[in-house]
C-alpha cells in the first residue's frame, strides 16, 4: 500500500533506527548503540583511555569551580549532549550525565574530568546489550527517590532531573 | 565516488505569515520507540523498517509561494517570471509539515486510528488482528500480528 503511494527505499526488519541498533529474536530484543559510542569516542579522542567500571568516582563532588581553569564551552555542550543521547539504552549514565549538564554554563578543566571518565566507563560497557525479553512482562512499575536539599550547591532537590 | 546535486529552497529569505504559517510537525519520543519494541515482544510481533525517498517532496503546501529563477538555468523566453510551488522542496520552512500532514492524511484515509497522546503512532484493527505504525518523519517502524497485515502495508 505505502509502495504505491511513495517512492520507498530500504525495506526489512527493523535493525538500524536513529542510531540505535536492534536485533530481533525468539527470546527477546537486544537493543544498544554500539556504532554511536564508538563514532563519539572518535570524535571526542577518547579512544585510546583505559576503560574503567563506573562512571563517577564515589568521591566526586563537583561544584561551580568558578576559579579552575576554563574549557571549551562549545565542546563541553557537543560532548553533553551526545551523552545525552545514549542515555536511550544507557541508563546508568544518566545520573552522571544531567549532573555534568548542570555546569554547561561556565565549564572548567575540573567538569571535563568528570565527563571524561565517563567516555571510559563507556569503552568499559561497549558491548553490552539491553534486552527486552519475550518472557518478560509488560506490567508498569514505577519508583520513587525523593531527597530533600541534595545538591551542595544550590540546595535545590536533585531527585526531578536525575 | 558520487556527486549529488540538490535543489533547494533558501528558507531564509521567507516571510513570515506570507511565505509561511505554522512550521511545527509532530516527532516521535524515543521512549515511545522503546514501548513499541518492548511491547513488540511481549506480545510476539516482528517489527519492519522502512525509509522514504525524498519524503519532503511529497508534501503539500498551503501557502502561496514563489521563487525566482535558478541562475544559469533560466529560461530565455521568460526571464521576468518567476516560480510558483506546487508541492514542497527541501529547505522550504514549512517541508516537514506539510509532509507530515501528508503522511498522515494518506494512512487515515487507509483506515489507520491516530489516538490523541501520541500522533505519531497509527494503528490498524482488523478484526482480532492489528498494525501500529510509528512514524518518524521519514522513517518509519511498523509491524502488525498477523504476516498479512505486514505485507499489505
Amino acid at each position: 500500500m505505502m509502495e504505491n503511494e511513495f517512492q520507498m527505499s530500504m525495506m526489512g526488519e527493523l535493525t538500524f533506527f536513529l542510531g540505535i541498533q536492534v536485533k530481533q529474536t525468539k527470546q527477546g530484543t537486544f537493543v544498544h548503540q554500539a556504532k554511536y559510542t564508538k563514532d563519539l569516542m572518535k570524535k571526542f579522542h577518547m579512544d585510546e583511555r583505559k576503560p574503567v567500571s563506573t562512571p563517577m568516582s564515589m568521591t566526586t563532588s563537583l561544584d561551580l569551580d568558578e576559579y579552575g581553569e576554563a574549557m571549551d564551552q562549545r565542546e563541553y555542550r557537543s560532548m553533553i549532549g551526545s551523552l545525552l543521547y545514549l542515555t536511550v539504552t544507557l541508563s546508568d549514565i544518566q545520573f552522571t550525565v544531567c549532573l555534568c549538564a548542570c555546569f554547561q554554563a561556565s565549564p572548567r578543566t575540573s567538569h571535563r574530568k568528570v565527563v571524561q571518565r565517563i567516555f571510559r566507563y563507556l569503552k568499559h560497557t561497549l558491548g553490552f546489550v539491553i534486552l527486552y525479553s519475550a518472557s518478560s512482562s509488560l506490567d508498569l512499575v514505577g519508583f520513587s527517590d525523593a531527597d530533600f536539599v541534595q545538591c551542595g550547591i544550590d540546595r535545590k532537590s536533585t531527585s526531578a532531573t536525575s | 565516488v558520487r556527486n549529488e546535486a540538490h535543489l533547494l529552497a533558501q528558507y531564509c529569505s521567507q516571510v513570515d505569515d506570507l511565505d509561511f504559517g505554522k512550521t511545527f510537525a509532530p516527532i516521535a519520543r524515543l521512549e515511545a520507540i522503546r514501548i513499541l519494541l518492548a511491547f513488540a515482544i511481549s506480545t510476539g510481533f516482528k517489527l519492519y523498517q522502512m525509509d522514504m525517498k525524498n519524503a519532503f517532496l511529497n508534501g503539500v503546501i498551503q501557502e502561496e509561494v514563489f521563487v525566482r529563477q535558478l541562475t544559469g538555468f533560466e529560461n530565455p523566453k521568460y526571464l521576468d517570471r518567476v516560480y510558483k510551488f506546487s508541492k514542497a522542496l527541501y529547505g522550504l520552512k514549512q517541508a516537514p509539515r506539510a509532509w507530515y500532514a501528508r503522511l498522515k492524511t494518506f494512512l487515515l484515509a487507509h483506515g489507520n486510528v491516530m489516538r490523541s497522546v501520541d500522533m505519531t503512532l497509527f494503528t490498524l484493527k482488523h478484526g482480532n488482528d492489528f498494525l501500529h505504525v510509528q512514524i518518524y518523519v521519514d522513517d518509519i517502524i511498523f509491524g502488525a500480528s498477523s504476516q498479512s497485515l505486514v505485507s499489505s502495508f
